[in-house]
């Protein structure tokens, strides 16, 4: 349980660290693209606001678990039980096989109206691909 | 495969919250492994063996190679 209350305490540091970082960037990309378009600063407010958002929620979150042994006792369950770790896993492999699907499926589509969306979504495709493959590498040799 | 989880659970008079508290686990595996959704990992089945005092084999009832997902 003390282990685990170390890796909440580091994850409470790392939320800061992602909370703070964001900001930065944030500030420096409204800094370096003062003359960009319109949607690219939507975009990159987009962004910014749903990682604060997310950074603020988890550090909010992971401060009243540190402060209540049984909340803390609770989260220690959820996010070691091994069924929760079994459908997390089942999740993952499902829904990356199902993104990819899709993605080659608008590629494909994309192809007839737009060149350069159909090389984008190809290249996503060819990014997701890569990491899996380098993914499922790093785990044959580690188990 | 399936388990005497519940009918032990029961003769103890244990609550699920109870056993899964024991194990480190949330109810919902409990209500899982005693429905036969879920398979417990060697660690768990361990765990639960110790719980009710007898051995994995006891508790939980091998049925054969079907069992095995991959299995040719």
């Amino acid at each position: 349980m003390e282990n685990f209350r170390k890796k909440v305490e580091r994850r409470f540091k790392l939320d800061t660290l992602v909370c703070l970082c964001s900001l930065a960037l944030y500030f420096m990309l409204v800094f370096l693209t003062n003359g960009a378009s319109d949607i690219a600063q939507a975009v990159s407010m987009g962004v910014f606001v749903g990682m604060e958002s997310f950074a603020v929620y988890s550090l909010t979150r992971t401060f009243a678990t540190l402060r209540n042994e049984k909340k803390l006792k609770e989260m220690y369950i959820n996010e070691t039980d091994e069924r929760n770790i079994a459908i997390n896993k089942e999740t993952s492999q499902k829904s990356s096989a199902i993104s990819m699907m899709g993605t080659a499926m608008a590629a494909v589509a994309a192809g007839f109206f737009n060149e350069k969306i159909c090389f984008s979504l190809v290249a996503v495709l060819l990014f997701s691909a890569l990491a899996t493959v380098i993914v499922n590498v790093y785990y044959k040799r580690k188990m | 495969m399936q388990n005497r989880i519940q009918e032990l659970r029961k003769a103890r008079k244990v609550t699920q919250q109870e056993l899964a508290d024991a194990l480190s686990v949330t109810r919902q595996t409990i209500i899982s492994l005693e429905n036969g959704k879920y398979n417990a990992s060697l660690i768990l089945a361990h765990k639960a063996a110790q719980f009710f005092g007898m051995t994995i084999e006891k508790l939980f009832i091998f049925e054969g190679e079907e069992n095995f997902k991959g299995g040719s």
